[in-house]
């Protein structure tokens, strides 16, 4: 099987405090680390996997400027045969573009593929829907937030979703698919500096994301960047044990938990 | 018609949920703002019965479109449906519930339209009459409004709990408009082979209490919290660090990688509120934590603090509830 599997380089935005720019119309990442898309992570070591047991390659996908070359060596040094980066100097948000980018692109170079995956969502702008904007696009079937494949068969593959409420689904989806991978579905290999330098000497090559975007146009706007409302500082619950409980159950009363 | 709002009532096999209107109180509140009609849309196999329901939740139209074809969710099925019916009326907006369903079949209605998308919007607004959405990025730490707009419809996922319930008026009802859009089973190409529903059935999006546990827990901490918990009949959540070490699965894991939550009371035990877990729980409309670090950054974000061992606290609050009960 073969398998194309989107990996996104995003700020490492845990450790960092952000500034908001320009009258709120950007965030400055200027001095932010940048790292793979953690969900990302997951959905290349789970290509990579099948590779290795169905026979097949992995190519790893990216869209974004040149840094994004980082996460193609990386995909490299775990696994995948080869790298694209889908090269765009402007950051994209709006997930419709970057789906209309990558079905214009695997349309015109005719790439084949049996299955495509990407992660359920990204940690900077977290709208989840590429994958389902995608299928759709390219007219095949889709599964989101697959948490196991349980087999991959010539024409077919068989995905566990995690529904809501502890819910979980296995679905029969036919390929070629988009399946949205999971974070947790698997433990992502280790990638060292050597592997990643190794990486380097496999070709990857760039194409022009200008030239696939027809229809790609915005069709929502970001308009305003904000910090989310400050909470006051807590209201600290002291005195003895007993006390302090009291003082809880009080909240408890007062919110409606019990009567 | 055209500038009507449209909302999409999820459910599941047709069953009556509260939680599936949830979305007409707010699109009440925006049809009014572009002087139109708040309408509801159901997909399924024999949903008169819940089609009804929405009347009573607000909707001045309800449509319905069914068949054999649509039992049991399938978001491919669903979508093409849920296609059909925005091209045809053409609403301003529709609006989905952030859930699995939700987000899958707004996705590819709107590629299939060509429409825009905005997703996991935590708060909804006109202005300049185009649809404003004010959500999360950077796992929460940030927002950023987005307004959707070039496409109409303006199509905007919704996060459970974002908005209040509409009230109920059993006293209004109305004739579900159904509407006839068939597809044969041998053009869809998913079919669910089963469900597996998980020893712990836990959720958290609906949840109203949540009790969770951190790093600083423990398996067995895990077992009182799940008493504390149970005793006031909310649900049992749990950092990524808790799950990470094996002490809880991962369906009760709140945050960036887990579950996005936002209870009415949030009592966090032993998490120390890495931004992470924030990312999942911030909007919770009280929280409370218990730790033993006066300098945890969960404090910051709390609304009240005890500094103390949950260990300590919670079975105390366990046995004052008890009496508190039996009076």
């Amino acid at each position: 099987m073969n398998l194309l599997v989107f990996t996104k380089r995003v700020p490492a935005t845990q450790e960092e405090e952000l500034r908001i720019v320009d009258d709120g119309k950007a965030v400055d990442l200027s001095k932010v680390p940048f790292k793979v898309n953690d969900w990302d992570n997951y959905a290349v070591e789970e290509a990579v996997q099948i590779a290795e047991k169905t026979g097949g390659t992995v190519t790893a996908i990216s869209i974004g400027d040149k840094e994004s070359d980082e996460v193609l060596r990386r995909a490299i040094a775990m696994g995948a045969k080869d790298g694209f980066l889908i090269e765009k100097e402007e950051i994209l948000h709006d997930p419709g573009v970057r789906a209309a980018l990558v079905n214009n692109f695997l349309k015109k170079e005719g790439i084949a593929y049996d299955a495509i995956f990407t992660g359920v969502q990204s940690e900077d702008d977290q709208f989840a829907a590429v994958g389902g904007i995608l299928a759709a696009k390219l007219g095949i079937p889709y599964a989101s937030m697959v948490i196991g494949i349980d087999a991959v068969e010539k024409d077919h593959l068989i995905a566990r979703r995690e529904l809501e409420g502890g819910l979980q689904e296995r679905v029969k989806i036919t390929s070629p698919c988009v399946l949205a991978i999971q974070s947790g579905i698997n433990e992502p290999r280790y990638v060292s500096i050597m592997g990643i330098r190794k990486a380097s000497k496999v070709e990857r090559k760039t194409y022009k994301g200008a030239d696939y975007s027809e229809n790609a146009n915005n069709s929502i706007e970001v308009v305003r960047w904000v910090y989310p409302p400050k909470k006051g500082a807590a209201t600290m619950l002291t005195g003895e044990l007993d006390e302090v409980c009291k003082q809880l159950l009080g909240v408890l009363k007062e919110k409606g938990v019990y009567q | 018609m055209a500038n009507d709002v449209w909302v999409y009532i999820e459910h599941k096999d047709g069953g009556i949920s509260p939680m599936s209107f949830e979305l007409l109180g707010i699109g009440k509140q925006l049809a009014d703002g572009f002087g139109s009609n708040v309408c509801a849309f159901v997909i399924g196999d024999k949903v008169d019965d819940l089609a009804k329901e929405a009347f009573a939740y607000g909707a001045s139209k309800v449509f319905a479109v069914e068949g054999d074809v649509f039992k049991g969710f399938r978001g491919e099925a669903y979508a093409k449906a849920a296609s059909f019916l925005m091209e045809k009326y053409k609403p301003e907006a529709a609006l989905f519930r952030g859930t699995s369903q939700g987000v899958d079949v707004s996705a590819a209605a709107a590629a299939n339209l060509g429409f825009g998308l905005c997703t996991d919007s935590i708060g909804l607004a006109i202005d300049g009459g185009k649809l404003k959405m004010t959500r999360a990025a950077f796992g929460g730490n940030y927002s950023v409004s987005v307004v959707n707009e070039k496409a109409i419809p303006q199509i905007a996922t919704v996060r459970p709990k974002a908005f209040a319930m509409p009230v109920k008026d059993a006293s209004q009802n109305g004739e579900v408009i159904k509407e006839s859009f068939s597809l044969a089973e041998a053009d869809l190409n998913t079919k669910v082979l089963e469900f597996i529903q998980s020893e712990v059935a836990v959720n958290l999006i609906e949840a109203d209490i949540i009790v969770s546990g951190g790093r600083g827990v423990g398996e067995d901490g895990f077992k009182v919290l799940n008493d504390f918990a149970k005793m006031l009949g909310g649900a049992l959540g749990a950092s990524r660090a808790a799950v990470d070490s094996g002490w809880i699965p991962y369906e009760h894991q709140v945050g960036q990688t887990g579950k996005t939550v936002k209870p009415k009371i949030y009592i966090a035990c032993g998490i120390s509120g890495a931004i992470q877990h924030l990312a999942g729980m911030r909007t919770s409309d009280c929280i409370v934590a218990i730790n033993k670090d006066p300098d945890a950054p969960i404090f910051k974000n709390a609304s009240f603090g005890i500094v103390g061992d949950f260990k300590e606290v919670v079975p105390k609050l366990i046995e004052k509830f008890k009496t508190k009960l039996n009076k």
